[in-house]
């Protein structure tokens, strides 16, 4: 009860958020929405010359999630773009935690003050952002502006979001996508055959001789960090077949629906074939600082990381190793990894290669009604999304790119970022899942961390459906409060 | 009830404007110049910079301000509103003009020696109960004015502002380099002056809550202005913010506002008589603007602070009082370096870095947060600590919590722990969170009002001890150390210990916050992020103004032979600093002397370009240059190169992108 109370509490925050927007109610699901009274509207003539679209000085206000190691990167992209369009476009930024980024930003457009033109955020607010109001589709500025930025050329796991199940609109352009990766120790996995595990029996059967041989936990994860259930076990969810929820109502069906049930119970499972083997691959609730100081110190073979941290990573193991060069300890040292096919307990099936995660997408704030404006951010998000030199620059910062453009260009397959780290963390990016369309992902976050410590505060599963089924129920009753 | 009364009497009488106040109350002074109706025009010394400040029909004030032909400040409202007396509609007294000319001497600051001289015209105006002092200076580097409230009666109370009124009107098409107040709303109004500077049109500053200093280009003039405050310790006021109010939206016209980062409600009141802080353009060439002292320059020839019981003192006593105890040195610094993975309470570390200082000369090291958890540095430890750094010639500083160390602002315990730390051997403090986000329920944080004056409390009880200070998370610099020259460092500037500096942003802060005062930016020698060169922080080392600049780098990097020599060189203190070229959002480029010594560096922005240097500024004679530039291909890596220079030299450096350069002059 107390769970369920809090999960109210903490809705009706999110909620708040967006009161008093003329927001559209509870969403009705994936049904194909039609608008039929666009809330945006547009004002003024776009400049153009010989049939082309001039810029003059329009400014555009871009508040953006990103906000660690990898804000310089983003810096600096803004301000190349910003000195390749002088005179023409300029682009200011401001960076907000993601805890508070929703509710921030969402005030700010309600309120029309202080309001970005353009978001840069994680896809999966962008369906409650849409469903209260908040932004806006691309289609008419490219229409208009003949800007095109067309899906097509954007990995398809990621585009299939762009319309946030409104039919004919694209309201999102993806920028990349950001999971939980994994870096390797090289030396290590060379001792005990150089061959990265593809399989879940072939990760548990390595990490098994490992640790026999090295008397080491050979998993080093910080299990208390939000990322981790966020990431990894929604990834081990999705592995084994699970969905998150239903697409039609946005209802939890983890427990009454028969075959969801037993992919979260098997997510459950390998994930406990890691917690609760013997010897221990890994240790559950290690703080940050020790899993990362037990992996820059040769103690153990794999590292539960995030994919921004990889240059601190690779020069804090240089430090600690006799000030070895970065190149020295990417050619030598750490590896890149990735996590499909690692918790699906049955090999060779395709979701096996399903990674879930985060993606950055644009979206325009309902407040920009300036035809210039929303023509200026087409240009941008286009150059951004889809410029070779930009891609590589920001997979160097740890984000896979999600467009096919960059993802083909010379300068991108040719940087050893890009080759070395970025797409061993990935592999195939079509497979790429997110939080989707749901306007309750902050709940369904909410949930699956819980869910997710209780499941692993039993060291077997005999009272997995019974957890299961109160994190769902818990869920659905904070849906029915709206 | 009794501002309508006026406000009737007032338009009765207006359009005759006897506003000579004949029959108003009684007289204060016999002006030098009979009023002049309803404007006065303040020029600089040298002719160029002029205000003109103007009466309405209607009793408000206003101003203008222009370089040349170029309008800085299109008309502007002036004023306070107050609580007790109606200061919207007034009678002229009195108008006086004088020149204020002087110089004195720093003891950190960008010259060894400074030169004020600008006209001053001070133009009393009359209410019911008060009169209103409007105090216009012009220097040739920019204009300053300030609000002097007095009873008619010249009695002493307590008075509300209600509103500032002062406005800046900033000409159509100017651009704005702007640091907005960016705060966590899910957290508190908190605000520490770590925001990057950016390029907006002035047109487009709606909603935007902007923190002072911000930079404006006139126009599209080559005249630029640097707004700002001055003389805010000791004015029993709040710090200051810039806006546009509603119903000037999308006009670039910006009012004076209070303080957002705050934990009241308002808190305008203050004794009278009352001496508003100086509102501030520093104005014309961005060499103007750079090489700037007028924000210090306003405290004229102020005497440092003494305590009130001062006479009562011995020679001995009174002696501590011409500071000359300050001592301006390099610090030691280890918290970026090894913060998450060594604790400040390690022994070991911090012995490490005072065998550092002492090896590279340089005065101080740090004890920075966490330095107390434990037993290691308890009184006794401390003391060992400091014994030990005092034997290799090394003082010591510790880090403090301005508010959470001190009961969110209680003097005693602020006296009480300083005599704690004095009687170990400490020298002084590093006191950080003054934004206030670490305190439990504080009754003021931020700009407050009674922050400002903890700010001076602080400041005061360091010097009774001669300890020095360097504020963290802090306000912006407003002259202070004219006053409390143990003021020595602060930050309230986007700092290396972000770990995600670009040169975006160091740039754009030479233009901006760097012009008014020492600059804590924790220069690093290897890069922390993609976004600078090696060379851009070299350069960053001496650029900064700062009265100990702390170097951030781990020990073993300075002891490399290719640059230990620049890094035992970098000054704390300079006699000059010479702006030689650069622009906002692209690139710097500045000399600083040290006696016989020349430091010369630019930093570059995110293109590549060559600047050009002229070194027609150095003195005769010969000169040693170390040059380091950036190693081709590789941003942790520079190139160092030995050549002699004289002041007919030129030089044209290539500056890869975020990169830079310094020379390090002496002479042959």
């Amino acid at each position: 009860m107390k769970k369920k109370i809090l999960s109210l509490i903490f809705a009706l925050v999110c909620l708040f958020a967006f009161v008093g927007c003329g927001g559209t109610g509870r969403p009705s699901g994936n049904d194909g929405n039609t608008i039929e009274n666009p809330w945006w509207t547009t004002e003024g003539t776009l400049q153009k010359e010989n049939g082309e679209v001039v810029f003059d000085e329009v400014e555009i206000d871009l508040t953006t999630v990103v906000n660690g190691e990898d804000l310089a990167a983003f810096n600096q992209i803004i301000a190349q773009f910003n000195a390749e369009y002088r005179g023409k476009i300029s682009v200011l930024t401001t960076s907000i935690n993601q805890d508070t980024f929703e509710t921030t930003v969402g005030q700010q457009i309600i309120n029309n003050s202080n309001a970005p033109d353009l978001i840069m955020s994680h896809q999966k607010g962008h369906k409650a952002f849409a469903a209260n109001n908040l932004i806006q589709p691309f289609d008419e500025a490219m229409e208009e502006s003949g800007i095109e930025i067309s899906m097509n050329d954007y990995s398809a796991g990621l585009a299939q979001y762009s319309d946030l199940g409104y039919e004919g609109y694209t309201f999102g352009i993806p920028a990349d996508a950001q999971s939980m990766v994994v870096y390797y120790n090289k030396n290590l996995l060379s001792k005990y055959g150089n061959q990265l595990p593809s399989t879940h029996s072939e990760l548990i059967e390595l990490c098994e001789r490992v640790a026999k041989g090295e008397n080491i936990k050979p998993i080093a994860a910080t299990t208390s960090l939000g990322f981790f259930p966020d990431y990894v076990f929604s990834t081990a969810i999705v592995q084994n077949g699970g969905e998150l929820y239903d697409e039609k109502t946005y209802y939890a069906n983890w427990a009454s629906d028969a075959e969801n049930l037993q992919a979260f119970k098997a997510a459950a499972q390998s994930l406990r074939d890691i917690f609760y083997h013997t010897p221990t691959l890994s240790e559950l609730n290690k703080s940050e600082a020790e899993s990362l100081n037990n992996f820059l110190n040769d103690k153990a073979l794999f590292l539960f990381g995030l994919p921004w941290n990889l240059n601190s990573i690779l020069e804090a193991y240089g430090q600690g190793h006799g000030n070895l060069t970065m190149d020295a300890v990417k050619e030598n040292y750490i590896g890149a990894a990735s996590v499909a096919n690692w918790f699906a307990l049955e090999s060779g099936t395709e979701d096996g290669n399903k990674i879930f995660g985060d993606s950055h997408f644009f979206a325009i704030s309902n407040t920009v009604t300036d035809i210039n404006k929303k023509a200026a951010i087409c240009e941008f998000v286009k150059w951004f999304t889809q410029t070779g030199s930009v891609g590589t620059d920001w997979a160097e910062a740890g984000h896979i790119s999600a467009s096919t453009i960059i993802a083909n260009d010379p300068e991108y397959t040719g940087n050893s970022v890009v080759t070395d780290y970025i797409i061993p963390f990935y592999q195939d990016i079509n497979y790429f899942v997110c939080a989707g369309n749901t306007p309750y992902y902050t709940d369904m976050a909410t949930q699956i961390r819980t869910l997710f410590v209780d499941l692993m505060s039993e060291s077997t599963g005999e009272k997995d459906e019974s957890i299961i089924k109160s994190a769902q129920d818990s869920l659905n009753a904070v849906i029915d409060f709206f | 009830m009794k501002s309508t009364v006026k406000r009737l009497a007032v338009l009765l009488m207006a359009g005759s404007l006897a506003l000579t106040a004949v029959g108003c109350g009684p007289k204060e002074n016999t002006p030098d110049v009979p009023p002049d109706k309803d404007n006065w025009s303040v020029s600089s010394p040298d002719g160029t910079l002029g205000v003109r400040v103007g009466m309405d029909a209607t009793g408000a004030l206003y101003y203008t301000v222009q370089k040349g032909d170029v309008a800085v400040v299109d008309q502007s409202d002036l004023g306070l509103s107050i609580a007790e007396d109606d200061l919207g509609f007034l009678t002229v007294e009195s108008a006086k003009t004088e020149r204020v000319t002087g110089s004195y001497d720093n003891i950190t600051g960008k010259h060894s020696h400074v030169e004020y001289d600008c006209n001053q015209t001070t133009i009393t105006f009359k209410a019911w109960q008060f009169y209103l002092d409007l105090v216009m200076r012009v220097y040739d580097d920019g204009y300053a004015f300030r609000y002097v409230v007095r009873n008619v009666d010249g009695g002493e109370g307590e008075l509300t502002v209600q509103e500032e009124k002062t406005q800046f009107a900033l000409p159509e098409d100017s651009a704005v380099w702007a640091q907005p107040y960016v705060t966590n709303k899910a957290t508190g109004k908190f605000f520490s002056y770590e925001e990057a500077y950016m390029r907006r049109k002035a047109s487009n500053l709606s909603g935007k809550i902007i923190s002072m200093p911000m930079l404006y280009q006139a126009g599209d003039s080559d005249v630029y202005s640097l707004v700002t405050e001055s003389g805010l310790i000791g004015s029993g006021f709040y710090g200051s913010f810039l806006e546009e109010s509603k119903e000037d939206e999308g006009t670039g016209i910006l009012q004076t506002v209070r303080t957002p980062a705050t934990a009241l409600e308002s808190d305008g009141v203050t004794a009278y008589p009352f001496t508003s802080p100086w509102r501030v353009g520093i104005t014309g060439s961005l060499e103007t603007v750079i090489e700037s002292e007028l924000v210090e320059k306003l405290y004229d020839d102020a005497e440092y602070w003494k305590p009130d019981d001062y006479e009562s003192l011995s020679d001995e006593e009174k002696a501590m009082y011409d500071y000359s105890w300050v001592e301006p040195g390099v610090t030691a610094w280890n918290w970026l370096s090894y913060n998450g993975s060594v604790a400040q309470n390690d022994w070991d570390l911090q012995i490490e870095y005072v065998d550092l200082a002492a090896e590279m000369g340089w005065k101080y090291t740090i004890l920075d947060g966490g330095w107390n958890s434990g037993s290691t540095f308890n009184t006794d430890g401390l003391t060992r600590f400091c014994e030990y750094a005092a034997e290799k010639g090394v003082k010591v500083v510790v880090w403090c919590d301005a508010l959470v160390d001190f009961g969110n602002g209680v003097k005693s315990l602020l006296c009480s722990k300083l005599d704690q730390w004095k009687n170990c051997g400490v020298a002084g403090i590093k006191i950080d969170f003054f934004d206030g986000q670490n305190a439990n329920a504080p009754k003021f944080q931020g700009e407050d009002a009674a922050m400002i004056k903890w700010y001076e409390t602080i400041y005061q009880e360091t010097a009774r001890r001669q300890m020095i200070v360097n504020c963290h998370g802090a306000n912006k610099p407003t002259g202070e150390r004219r006053i409390y020259p143990n003021v020595i460092n602060r930050e309230g500037i986007r700092g290396n210990e972000m770990k995600n500096i670009d040169s975006s942003v160091t740039v754009n802060s030479m233009f901006t916050r760097g012009v008014l005062g020492s600059c804590d930016f924790t220069p690093v020698v290897t890069p922390l992020s993609g976004g600078l060169t090696m060379a851009h922080q070299m350069a960053l080392a001496v650029l900064y103004e700062s009265g100990t600049p702390s170097m951030a780098d781990r020990s073993a990097k300075y002891a490399e032979e290719q640059i230990n020599a620049f890094y035992k060189s970098v000054p704390a203190a300079r006699d000059e600093t010479i702006f030689l070229c650069g622009k906002p959002d692209e690139y710097y480029c500045a000399a600083i002397r040290v006696g016989d010594e020349w430091f010369v560096a630019g930093i570059n922005g995110i293109l590549e370009r060559s600047a050009e240097i002229d070194f027609s500024f150095l003195g005769e004679g010969n000169y040693t240059a170390e040059l380091f530039t950036d190693a081709a291909d590789n941003a942790k890596a520079v190139e160092k190169q030995s050549k002699t220079i004289t002041s007919a030299t030129k030089e044209t450096l290539s500056m890869p992108k975020n990169g830079g350069f310094v020379y390090h002059l002496t002479k042959a």
